[in-house]
Formats: C-alpha cells, structure tokens, sequence
C-alpha cells in the first residue's frame, strides 16, 4: 500500500479510549517538562498507531528536549521524514509543498524554528512561504506563529519593507473588525424579513426552503431538531458555544507593536520608531505587564538611534530594575535561552553608545569587558560539561563582538591593534561574508600592517650623513631612507598565496576585490539606489544609506589603488585611481563632502604615481595640478586618522599637509622630467613653509641641487639637515 | 632617486556601523512546540464537510442546514477547512493544469451559483467570511452576473444589510436585474421578477442602501415599463416621494418635477395585474 493511501487510513482511524487517554497522559507530562514520562506515554501510542505521524513527530520532540536541545540533526531527519510522508514532493533536499490538510503543520513550523536559531533566515522564509500564502486557512495559533517568525526573519536580513508587509497582513488577518454575525445575530435568527415571504405572499412564489421563511423565528433553533434520518451525528445543540478564538489577541497586538518598533530601526527610521515605541510602551502598561530586558532592549536602542545618548545610558542602566528570574530546574532551564548574558549585553550596548559619542577609548574598554566576559561564561559553560543547546547559538553573539571590537581597534590604528583587529574580522567572516565594510577594513588591516611594518624599517635605518675621511679627501656620504621597490617585500615578509588569510598586501587585495564584487558595480546603479532611498544590507550591522555606500566604495576604490601601487601593478592602480575620481565627482550633492574631497586628492596622488611608473610624466603632472584644490585644506574629515608623517607635516609647517605632499610629489615628477627648476621651485615652496624638515625634504632639496650642480650648496644642506649615522649598521641590499 | 610620497588612505569607521545587541529573551514562536492535535478527532470539520459536499447538490434539509451553520458560527474559520474556499496553488510543476486550478479545492467562484439555488443561507454565510478577504471580488463578480432568482436576490439583499458592499457593484447588479426583466419572453415569468426587482429595490432604498438619484433614470424607466404591476407603482410612488421631499427640503421651486422628465400618469391597469 502507497504511503499515501496509508495516511488516509490513518485518517479514518477512530481514536479509542485507551489512544486518546495516552496522548492526554502524554501532552500533560510534556507540559510538566517530565519528558521522560511523556516519551514512555508516546512509545505506548506508538505501539496502537505506527503509523500516525503526529504521534512520530511528537516523539522526536520529546526525544530533542530530552537531549537537552542539543541533538539538532536527528530532531531535523525525523522533521524532514515526517513531512515527506505527506509532501508531494520528489527526492531529498527538496523543500516540502504545503500539505493538504493541517496535519504536518507544526512539524513545518518546527523545521523552521530549527532553521532560525541555525541563523539560516533565508531557509525560514523559503519554507513558510507557502503557509504565509495559505494563511487564511490555518490553525490560528499556527498561523499566527508562522507570521511572527516571518517578521523576525525579515527583520533579520534587514528586509524591512517585507516585514511591514507581514505585520500589516498578520493585523488584518488575526486583529480583524468583527464580522455581522458575531453582534449577537446569527443569519438564522436575524430581524431582517426574507424578501419573499414579507413583501409579496407565500402563494404567489414557488417554495424557498422552510428555514429562509422560518429565520425570523429561529431564536430557539436549539434542540427543535432532530438528528435522525438524514445520517447527521450530530444536532445543533450539540455543537456548542461559539468556538473561542484560541489565540490572545490583546498580547499579539503588543507583539506586532513591538516588531513595528523593530522594523522602523530596520528601515532607519528613529523618528518612526520612537512613535511606534510610545505606544508598545502605553499597551505594555496598560497591560499590566512586569517590566522586561527586551523592552529597555528596544527603548535604549530607538535613544541611541535618535541620538540621544544620555537618555539611551539611563534606559540602558534601568536593567538593574527587572527582577531577577528564578532558578528553574533541569528539565525547565533547557528551554530558556540565557545567550547573551546580561552583563555581555549591557557592556556591548554601554560600548555602541559611547561610540557614537565619539568617546572610542571608553567604548573600546567596554567591549573588551563585553568580551572578556561572554569568553569567561563560554569557558565555565564547556568546563561544566555543557553543550550549546539550539536556543543558545553562540555564533551570532560572537560575531557581533568580534566586529565591533574590530572596529573599535582599527580606529586607534596602532600595529598590535590592527593585527588584534584583522583576527577578529576574519572571526566575524566566517558567518558574514557577504558585507562589503568587512571586506574593507580586512583590506584596511592589511595596509595599515604594511605601513606600520616599513616604518619599523624606516627607523631602524633613518636617512643620514656620514662623513669619510679628513681634509680634502673627506667625502659625504648620503644615506637615503629605504626604497619602496618592490615595497611589500621589503618589510621581511615572504611571498604567500594571496587567499590564504594574512595581515599582508596580497591578501589585502583579494578582500577588496571581494568588496567590489559585493557593492553596486555601476555608478548609473549607485544613481538608482540613491534615487529610490533604498538600503543596502550590511549584516552584522543596520543596512547602509544610499551615501554611505558610495562613501564605501570611494575607500574600497582608494585602497585598491593604494594596494596596487604597493604591488607594483600600476596599470592596476591607475584603473582604481580613475574610478575612483569618476566617482567622487559623479555625484554634485556629495562630491563636497569632506571624505568625497580628501578621496578625490587621494585618487589624484595615486593616478599621478602610477603615471610616473609608467613614463608618462606629462599626464601625472596634469593630476597633480587637479589634486590641489583650495577645498583640499582641512577635509580631514571624522574619522579619518592620519598617519605619521601627515602628522608631522602638519606639526612642522604653515601649509596644510596635502599641500604639502602635492607640492612634493610635483617637485619630484618635475625632477623626473628633468625639469629641476620648476622642482626646485616647488622645493623651495616647501622649504619656505616648514619650520624642521623632514629627511625626505632634505634629501630631494640635495638631489635637485646636485644635478643642478650646486655642490657646496648640496653639502651644506646635507650637514646642517641631516643627522649623521653609522653606515655599518645598513645592510648590503639598502 | 627621490620617491614620490604616498600617503596611505584613511580608516574610517562610520558612527552607526556598530552593531547593537539584542537581549536573550525568546518568543513563543522561537521555541519547538508540541502537537496538541494528536489524537484528537475533529468530529465537527468532518461533519461539515460532509454536509458541504451535499450542498452543492441539493437542497438541504432544515436539520442539516441548521447543523452546517451551526458549524460555521461556532467556528468561523471553519469555512477555509470545509472545501468552502479555494486554496491556491502552491507549486508550478504542474504546467499542463489551465488557470481553474488556482483553486486546488473547494469553491470555485463558478460553484457560487449552484450553491445559491440550492442553499441560499449557506451562501450568504459563505460570503460575510470571505468578507475581507482578496477572493471577495471573484465572487461577486459572480453574482452579479448569474442568473436572476429569488435566491440571488435574498443573498444580494442580505449582503446588502450586512456589511457594506461596493457601491459598483449594487448599481451594476440592479441594473442586471432591470434588464433581465425587459428579456424575459414568459410573461408570467416577467410579472414574477419584476415584482421581485420592486420589492428588493423598495428594500434599499429604505434601508438607504442606495441613493436612488443615481439610478433614477433607469429606475424610473423601469417603473413605467412595467406600471401595469402594483409593486412597480409602488416603487414609483416611492420615488417621487423621495424626490420631492428633498426638493422641498432644499427650497427649489414651486414644481419639483421641473429637473425630471413629467410623468402625467400611470398605465392603466390591466387584466393581468388585476389577478395578481
């Protein structure tokens, strides 16, 4: 016999006595969390129906919280066989067709719960698709379920508009406006005259059927009819009361009010959200509801988000308010979810907040606290014996950690934080590939590993003067810093596969690659995306605005072309350098931003080099004119952090520091020209400007009179600016 | 050779890019749940489903229609679990099946009329639960094109007390109903229904279901049509009185026919509507 013509068997099958007091036995121990003796009640049904799949579906949960929710893949099997045996569909892996009765639904509902605390939202949404479409005919406590995993799933991957969607259909659906015949009439029974029996006469008209013409006395239908003759089991007295609806609709109106709250901070909406939060707070109250962490949760967020840190630390502190919970045994404790603990929580939220206030420092001890502790708690967790139950997915919580003490660490930009910072991002990897920021800052770590790693170089070997010998045989002898050649060779680091995950320049560009792949390709579809205000989804994190996806793809564009440079590929560098100015200047409303003017002189400074390289002076020479512009002075924007020697330009000189680098880069194009008194005129603007000069300064200042053939004014130069060092300590290859 | 200078690009990280953590409480509908339905039979679905098939084919008897809405008022979801309504397709593998089968099972729209005319209370019950549904307007759609009966008309009309349909709709049904009238050949059969159409359109004027100003034309017409029938006389009457006791309401001049064509009277009454 087919497996279905065995299901509809098991359909027709009465339930006895004996079947039914089990399953009470056993739904009654489950309810007691006694899942021992409600698995024995169900071995027992099992035995008196093999085949009814409820009673196979309910023995796999009860085996499942047995294990302590932690034998996920033989709770998922006995899911998926349960479906299949009603499915329609074909071979494994395929995901289950809505079934034609309700049977499976709970273990549909129970697949996807799996899938949800596996992180998999996209699979939860796939799967409850087709019960979403059919909602009007499920259960209401299941379709009610359905609808709210589907917000948290939506909210999840930052589909707000989705998750609006459901919400809205979830209120019409479940919050309806009371139908006509629940005001107490009943069709049978309502005052309105049949037109056929008040208006023209009974005679005149062919027969209605009795009960049309009756309705108006049908007020005591019950029990005026018998049940015999026409096979009815049943009378209408027998059917009872009106069947209460079996959800509490009052609690899903605060439900969906909170997830509105949710979706609104998805959308980026604070304003939206705060109005959304004013009346989930005023139904909480009026409700009568004890004071919960996920309220203050969602509250400090929408303060946070409205910018209103002060308010958002009070809300934020209030925690210490909610009573504590109380112990609860073994058997109860499994199916409370206890990641992330309070104390990592608050320290992370505490860290977000004081972010935001531009306080990185304290925000950066806060999540080290955040860490530290969720690590200790981890720790005494798997000393203790314990295995990581569904509901307490630690992958999430650790990502989120690892991220923003990444970024907190990135920002203070000193070698062993960045080297700190590159491990954590890889951490947060492993469960967010597809976010272009965390591409970004990979690749970010990497230059900034390489830079701090040659200027370790640089001041182990300064640039310098060494005087040989006395009296007229006496010779200087110059000691220039060390030479860029084949730059990322030069810190002392060894060829690698570039995909293999290092703070070094190859693996640096594979990120960025990767990043460029993730964003808008185009500058017509960054267009679009700014034209439509739509977000772009960037997991961990809230999605990102139109603006700051074009912000990110100016610095994705402006490290490949630093990196490529460094690579020596500077056809490469040229084409990201290109890109990049394209971009900055595409677009009239951001192009004045601070970060859009610092990106363009960047890009300008890159294109030049790369030019340079490849022997075409001229045009380098164009770029390094358009790289200087008036607007160029302070946009050093938030944010950005200048490394060392910007600094020191800025500290020794009048002029601003991109002036500066571009006078300097000009002097050194005009040398390679050959055209030394444009360069040294450039030089000289330099020299002007600058209190202490750098050795980089000195020793171009002594280059360009040396092939002007200033020898003494060479010399002089060398000795009054130079500090004299110890060849020795050079090695050959320098 | 002095090296051009190549100031590394900067790090930035945006002010909102941290991201917040949520706390670790857990709704309902994030946990495993137990099915509750085991073992528990569902007598009244079976039931109502049973004398659902029956209604689509013959009229039922009073113990039956009364245990069938009986059914449906205890539980009014029942009506998606009984075959009432369609449940739409949910996969495409199917290519060869035409567009009917959106509609796996249950009542096709096209079904609508069948159950009219044999179980009009059925019907009307139907219809107020799929009230604020989107497969509302493929019923109607229906019903406003079937055959006119006393039936179709007891539902339309107890709609039309119940909730508030689209306003489209009634002028388009009675306008319907009109033209049926002047097609049918029978003239017993014509008295029948246009004595019908009279009393359901004296129904909603009372009941101000309708504005009678925007049929006023056709109804008009219609009445004089058939002015030989009582209830058409009747209807007209009413009219009138409508229309002059807002014309003098709103002051207009001493004639309140000026704005309507002048009737001077009714036919004269003839045999036929003598004996009716």
């Amino acid at each position: 016999m087919s497996k279905q013509a065995n299901w509809q068997n098991r359909v027709d099958i009465e339930v006895t006595s004996s079947e039914k007091e089990l399953a009470h036995k056993a739904l009654t121990e489950f309810q007691n969390f006694n899942y021992v003796n409600a698995l024995n009640a169900l071995l027992k049904l099992e035995e008196l129906r093999p085949n009814d799949v409820k009673v196979q579906h309910n023995k796999a949960a009860c085996e499942f919280f047995l294990s302590g929710l932690t034998n996920v893949d033989a709770f998922l099997k006995a899911l998926q066989e349960v479906i299949a045996q009603y499915s329609k569909s074909q071979g494994p892996g395929r995901l289950p067709e809505v079934p034609s009765s309700n049977e499976p639904l709970i273990a549909v509902l129970n697949l996807a719960v799996v899938y949800y605390h596996q992180l998999k939202y996209n699979v939860v949404i796939q799967l409850l698709k087709p019960l979403y479409d059919a909602i009007e005919s499920l259960d209401e406590m299941v379709g009610v379920r359905v609808c709210l995993l589907l917000i948290s799933s939506h909210i999840q991957i930052s589909s707000a508009d989705n998750a609006q969607a459901v919400i809205e259909r979830t209120r019409t659906t479940f919050l309806p406006q009371p139908l006509p015949s629940s005001e107490g009439e009943t069709v049978m029974s309502s005052p309105h005259q049949p037109l056929a029996h008040s208006e023209i006469g009974v005679a005149a008209l062919p027969s209605s059927p009795p009960g049309a013409g009756n309705s108006s006395s049908a007020g005591d239908t019950a029990g005026n009819f018998a049940s015999g003759g026409d096979g009815a089991e049943f009378t209408s007295a027998e059917v009872g009361s009106p069947k209460e609806a079996c959800i509490d609709q009052e609690a899903l109106r605060r439900r969906l009010q909170v997830q509105s709250v949710r979706t609104m901070l998805s959308f980026c909406q604070p304003k939206l959200a705060a109005k959304e939060m004013k009346v989930a707070i005023l139904q909480a109250v009026s409700s009568g509801d004890q004071l919960q962490l996920s309220q203050i949760c969602l509250k400090s967020q929408v303060r946070h988000m409205q910018c209103q840190p002060q308010k958002a630390l009070k809300v934020l502190n209030a925690r210490t308010a909610i009573p504590e919970a109380a112990p609860l045994a073994h058997n109860c404790a499994i199916t409370r979810r206890d990641v992330p603990s309070q104390d990592v929580w608050f320290y992370n939220n505490l860290a977000v907040v004081n972010w935001r206030s531009e306080k990185p420092a304290l925000a950066l001890s806060h999540f080290d606290k955040a860490i530290n502790t969720f690590v200790k708690e981890q720790s005494k967790k798997a000393a203790d014996g314990q295995v990581p139950s569904l509901y307490n997915n630690c992958a999430k919580v650790n990502a989120t950690l690892c991220y923003n003490m990444g970024c907190s660490m990135l920002h203070f930009n000193t070698l062993p934080m960045v080297l700190a910072a590159f491990d954590l991002f890889i951490e947060t990897l492993q469960l967010y590939p597809k976010n272009p920021r965390l591409w970004l800052h990979l690749a970010e770590c990497c230059i900034a590993v390489h830079h701090w790693k040659r200027k370790e170089l640089e001041d182990a070997a300064p640039a310098g003067v060494k005087k040989l010998g006395n009296g007229m045989l006496s010779k200087l002898l110059l000691i220039p810093p060390p030479s860029r050649c084949s730059s990322w060779n030069s810190c002392g680091e060894a060829p690698s596969d570039s995909a293999f995950p290092e703070p070094k320049l190859p693996f640096g560009r594979l990120c960025l690659q990767n990043a460029l792949k993730l964003l808008p390709t185009s500058s017509r579809d960054l267009d679009e995306l700014e034209k439509q205000r739509q977000l772009f989804p960037a997991l961990p994190s809230l999605p990102m605005r139109p603006d700051e996806v074009r912000r990110v793809k100016c610095a994705v564009l402006c490290c490949a072309a630093y990196t490529d440079l460094c690579l020596d590929d500077h056809q490469g560098a040229l084409t990201h350098a290109s890109a990049l100015i394209s971009l900055v200047t595409s677009s009239p409303a951001t192009s004045s931003t601070p970060a859009a003017i610092h990106f363009r002189y960047l890009g300008h400074l890159y294109a030049a080099e790369a030019l340079v390289f490849m022997n075409k002076i001229s045009p380098a020479v164009k770029h390094l004119e358009q790289g200087w512009s008036s607007d160029v002075i302070s946009s050093i924007y938030d944010g950005t952090l200048l490394y060392d020697f910007e600094e020191e330009l800025l500290a020794n000189s009048n002029l601003d520091p991109h002036q500066l680098v571009i006078k300097y880069n000009l002097s050194v194009t005009f040398a390679l020209r050959e055209d030394f008194d444009k360069a040294l005129t450039s030089m000289k603007e330099i020299w002007d400007n600058m209190r202490r000069q750098p050795p980089r300064v000195v020793m171009l200042a002594i280059y360009l009179n040396l092939k002007k053939g200033h020898l003494e004014k060479a010399q002089q130069l060398a000795l009054e600016h130079l500090q004299t060092v110890d060849p020795k300590k050079y090695n050959a290859s320098m | 050779m002095p090296e051009l200078l190549r100031p590394p690009p900067p790090v930035t990280i945006s002010p909102d890019e941290l991201v917040w953590l949520e706390s670790c409480h857990q709704e309902a509908e994030e946990e495993i749940c137990y099915d509750a339905s085991m073992c528990v039979t569902s007598e009244g679905d079976t039931e109502a489903r049973r004398l659902m098939g029956r209604a689509f084919k013959e009229t039922l008897s009073i113990p039956q229609l009364q245990l069938l809405l009986a059914h449906l008022q205890r539980d009014p979801r029942l009506v998606y679990r009984t075959g009432l309504t369609p449940q739409k397709k949910v996969s495409g593998n199917n290519d060869a099946v035409g567009p009917e089968a959106v509609y796996i099972t249950g009542l096709t729209p096209q079904k609508l009329p069948v159950l009219v005319e044999h179980n009009p209370l059925i019907a009307i019950e139907f219809l107020l639960r799929v009230m604020q549904t989107k497969q509302l307007t493929d019923y109607l759609n229906v019903l406003v094109n079937m055959e006119m009966s006393l039936h179709s008309m007891e539902v339309v009309n107890r709609l039309t007390t119940a909730v508030e349909l689209p306003p489209e709709f009634i002028h388009l049904y009675i306008t319907n109903c009109i033209s049926t009238c002047g097609t049918i050949k029978d003239r017993y059969m014509q008295n029948r229904l246009v004595r019908l159409v009279c009393v359901f359109l004296q129904s909603l004027i009372r009941n101000k279901i309708i504005n009678v100003k925007n049929l006023c034309v056709e109804v008009q017409s219609f009445c004089i049509e058939f002015s030989r029938i009582r209830e058409a006389a009747a209807l007209f009457k009413l009219i009138k009185q409508l229309d002059s006791s807002e014309s003098s309401s709103s002051g207009a001049s001493a004639n309140p026919d000026t704005s309507q064509p002048s009737v001077t009277c009714l036919a004269p009454p003839t045999a036929d509507s003598r004996n009716q």
